[in-house]
């Protein structure tokens, strides 16, 4: 007989990531472009009685803007895993890594939406109080190079 | 006598025989009219001033399907003369940020928006990529060479700057571009509320909710001051509650069954059929006051109320509805018009003025037999308004005929003058029309028309065939058609795939730029690609014109079209909103033309008919349209354009202005029939001129309501009415006898009196 499904616990990290969210910081589509602006508004909400944070949002750079939504699930253990739709990726993303003291390692796999080929990339999420901050570091895939593709600080909103 | 009212007047019949019951029939009528009241709607769709068969449209609605819908854009302005400093440009690239998280926004597109073309590495840096400098000179004129908007988002000087908002949802519903609207207001509020500026937002989704809350406006506004001043005038004609009860209520009544009939029939109200129910409830008044005017009459002379309502019945019943028939011809020869809202207008009015005309009747009918009761006769009752200027309308008369020989050859000879004005008034019109110059978002379009280079589109479809827009050979068909069109003087840059191809260096080798071109069509947003690439092998190529008198655009728009065909080949199409309007108004407008001329037509027949004698057609014709010419001339004088308002407003003043002569006619046959031609005139004119000059009143007073709409056609079509009728009641009083005491005296002459009929002509002693 398998144990009894019970009430997930609250994660502490991802409890203080929830809330309402404007974020601002750089983006670079290559490594040699040079970074533009990017303004991020999102809302995150806990799910499965904490132990989940649902992400749902808009980012803008000068040109354009697109939804950002997504889950991310604490597993236990400092694992974490989830998926994550954001402008440069074509669907949503798959996340999942580990978090120590207040950042999370999470590497995100997902489909480029300009070359339209696979992608790879690292987000640290360096989380403090009423401030967060994810730096998303991607290879080029035409030379190879690790490059920060995005930098965003965000502060909480009352 | 057969009927004048051609028998519709026997619709008082029943309520004399079964008042009872009637009257719970018309209530019933009335209930079922309120429940229709409270479904009415107003058409969203200023496209659909064109809407109908033509090809002109056709190739409109394919172009908007296909490509980008400039009609669908909303466009801020913001202005000031601090907008170049650091602290505020910084803050307009935080706006084009911010507006981008308005809910609905798909994209935005501003200076802080282009893009440098794409380097070696394909990076396309941002032409504003650091905006803490400021709008420097150098930065303001990089951005205005930019080949794709460059000067359609800053302008010349640097004071003003337009961020051109895409909505996801074309052709959105109101309510959708009004919660945007509120939006937009809120994040300009946040972002620039401390910098000074003058931030307006415009563009076609914006004018369209401004004319329809004017719609909306109007129909409370119109129709409530169309009540006071129809009381108003009644109270001051009669000086009596209840006349003025008799008269008033089943002309609102008759107004409000429109309203009624538009909502039970599920059509909307629109731009044109907004006035319809006041028009209709103020032609009530003219019908309800003849009738008062003779119910009192029979009842000063001892009948009782609902025997003074029979009398009364029989003496002006017909004629009223005489001159509703006329009306309604008049509505119905604007049918004729292949304009969808033009033709709904018409079907709407040419049944209100019959239906109305009946309620009417019946109403006073009603009103005579259960309110009637308490009005009594006095000796002071028969002085009031229009008794007291009897004496004037006989001395009108009488000059009219002593001086009918002069009085007519100044009549032909006016109307041959007025009538080569008339022919010489150019058609105009333009979407703006509609609201207020000082209507923020139609003068934030204005301005926008004057400081960048044209707001009004000119969509040129270029067939490309098998071949894909952005290879050399497609490119070099855009090209051509381009290069053909940017020479064409009156038109701004165009914009194209080629002007696309020449920012990646196309002019130097088409070859690569192609190539480029593909990679970069790849990556292009929806919206972009929309400006450029249709869905069945067709490229757009698009010329920006400024607003022009449709005499002027027409000529201009033939000239790019011709260019772009010479260049293109025949399946080359130019359109959009520009050409549509230039075209359709013109020719929509010469129709109408024949609507009117119809409307004469059908008048004077109808007249001729009801009487039974084409010589009184004959006589009617000048005093009728001397007033039509009289309008023409005095639009001609001005400088206007001949609109759609003012030749509907013609035909609709012309059905009503022939009510006059109805009655003039009227009364003149059975009008003192023992006396000689002149002396029945003078005594026509004694006993009708007072009511006529009454029912003009009213109905001018009605009409003088329209000034408050904010609608400039409501208001141009209540002046031009106004003006029409009030020619036409001197054509009445001044031509029409002079005619019938002059040239045609042998048609009117009785050989012998009829003794018995001089009672009739005595002065009433009430």
């Amino acid at each position: 007989m398998g144990a009894a499904p019970g009430l997930a616990a609250e994660d502490p990290l991802l409890a203080k990531m929830a809330g309402n969210w404007i974020g601002r910081g750089t983006f670079k589509q290559s490594p040699s472009a040079e970074p533009e602006l990017v303004y991020c508004k999102v809302s995150n909400t806990l799910v499965q009685g904490g132990a989940a944070l649902k992400q749902s949002g808009r980012c803008a750079v000068a040109t354009n803007s697109g939804r950002v939504s997504g889950t991310i699930e604490s597993k236990g253990a400092g694992v974490y895993q989830g998926s994550l739709e954001s402008l440069s990726t074509k669907g949503p993303a798959t996340i999942s890594g580990k978090a120590s003291n207040n950042q999370i390692a999470l590497n995100a796999q997902f489909i480029d939406n300009r070359t339209k080929k696979p992608g790879k990339a690292t987000i640290q999420a360096v989380v403090g109080d009423g401030k967060y901050r994810m730096v998303s570091k991607t290879v080029d895939p035409k030379t190879n190079q690790e490059f920060v593709a995005s930098d965003i600080t965000f502060t909480k909103q009352n | 006598m057969r009927s004048l009212g051609f028998g519709l007047e026997r619709v008082v019949e029943p309520i004399f025989r079964r008042p009872r019951l009637s009257a719970v029939v018309v209530l019933c009528l009335l209930a079922l009219l309120a429940y229709g009241g409270t479904n009415i709607s107003f058409d969203q769709n200023l496209r659909a001033v064109f809407a109908g068969g033509t090809q002109s449209y056709k190739d409109y609605s394919e172009v908007v399907k296909n490509f980008v819908d400039p009609e669908n854009e909303i466009l801020i302005l913001v202005e000031g003369d601090k907008l170049s400093t650091p602290d505020i440009f910084t803050k307009l690239r935080d706006y084009q940020f911010e507006l981008q998280f308005v809910d609905g926004v798909e994209s935005v597109t501003s200076a802080f928006s282009l893009r440098k073309p794409p380097d070696a590495n394909g990076d396309a840096a941002l032409v504003v990529d650091d905006a803490s400098g400021g709008l420097t000179p150098a930065l303001r004129d990089q951005i205005r060479a930019h080949p794709l908007y460059g000067d359609k988002l800053v302008s010349a000087d640097g004071t003003a700057m337009v961020f051109i908002v895409t909505p996801s949802e074309a052709q959105a519903p109101l309510s959708t571009t009004r919660v945007m609207r509120a939006e937009i207001d809120q994040a300009t509020e946040d972002v620039l509320g401390d910098t000074g500026l003058a931030v307006t937002v415009s563009g076609f989704p914006i004018i369209r909710l401004d004319i329809v809350d004017v719609l909306i406006r109007d129909q409370i506004v119109l129709n409530l001051a169309g009540v006071v001043v129809g009381i108003l005038m009644s109270l001051i004609v009669f000086r009596s509650f209840i006349a003025a009860v008799m008269t008033a209520v089943p002309a609102i009544l008759a107004g409000g069954s429109v309203l009624g009939v538009i909502g039970l029939m599920g059509t909307q109200i629109t731009i044109m059929s907004n006035v319809v129910p006041a028009l209709i409830m103020i032609l009530g008044y003219a019908d309800a006051m003849h009738l008062t005017y003779a119910w009192r009459l029979h009842r000063a002379e001892g009948a009782s109320p609902t025997e003074a309502e029979r009398l009364a019945q029989r003496d002006v019943g017909p004629a009223c509805m005489l001159t509703a028939v006329t009306t309604s011809l008049a509505f119905l020869s604007l049918t004729l018009s292949d304009v969808q809202l033009v033709s709904k207008f018409a079907w709407l009015g040419a049944l209100g003025a019959v239906f109305g005309g009946m309620l009417v009747l019946a109403l006073h009918t009603l009103l005579a037999t259960y309110v009637g009761r308490f009005w009594k006769p006095t000796l002071s009752s028969s002085r009031n308004f229009l008794t007291s200027i009897r004496r004037p309308n006989a001395a009108i008369g009488r000059f009219a005929v002593n001086n009918a020989n002069k009085i007519t050859i100044v009549s032909l000879v006016l109307a041959v003058v007025l009538g080569v004005m008339y022919f010489s008034v150019p058609p105009q019109h333009s979407l703006r029309e509609h609201l207020p110059k000082d209507n923020p978002a139609n003068a934030a379009l204005g301005r926008i028309d004057k400081l960048f280079g044209g707001a009004f589109p000119i969509q040129i479809v270029v067939p490309i065939g098998d071949v894909a827009p952005t290879s050399p050979e497609g490119l070099a068909k855009i090209r051509a058609v381009h290069e053909a069109v940017a020479k064409v003087d009156g038109g701004d840059r165009p914009l194209s795939l080629w002007s696309v191809a020449e920012w990646l260096g196309g002019d130097t080798d088409i070859q690569a730029a192609s190539k480029r071109l593909t990679d970069l069509a790849e990556d292009m947003p929806p919206t972009t690609k929309s400006r450029f690439f249709g869905l069945k092998g067709t490229s757009l190529v698009t010329v920006n014109v400024h607003e022009m008198p449709t005499a002027e655009a027409q000529p201009l728009i033939d000239t790019i079209e011709a260019a772009a065909r010479s260049a293109g080949g025949p399946d080359v199409k130019v359109t959009g909103v520009t050409v549509l309007v230039a075209r359709e108004s013109g020719r929509t407008i010469n129709n109408l033309f024949w609507s009117l001329t119809l409307a004469v037509i059908a008048g004077v027949g109808a007249i001729m008919l009801a009487f039974r004698d084409w010589r009184v057609g004959v006589v009617a014709m000048l005093p009728n349209a001397l007033p039509i010419l009289a309008t023409g001339g005095l639009l001609f004088v001005t400088g206007s354009g001949m609109q759609f308002t003012a030749v509907m407003s013609l035909t609709v003043a012309f059905g009503i202005a022939v009510d006059d002569t109805i009655h003039y006619l009227a009364r003149f046959k059975t009008s003192g029939l023992a006396l000689k031609l002149p002396d029945r005139l003078i005594e026509t004119s004694r006993h009708i001129g007072p009511v006529l000059v009454g029912t003009t009143a009213i109905i001018i007073a009605g009409l003088a309501t329209t000034t408050i709409s904010r609608m400039p056609t409501i208001i141009l079509f209540g002046e031009l009415a106004g003006i029409t009728l009030l020619t036409a009641l001197i054509g009445d009083l001044l031509v029409l006898p002079a005619l019938m005491a002059g040239v045609a005296r042998p048609w009117f002459e009785r050989k012998t009196a009829r003794p018995e009929s001089a009672r009739r002509d005595e002065p009433v002693r009430v």
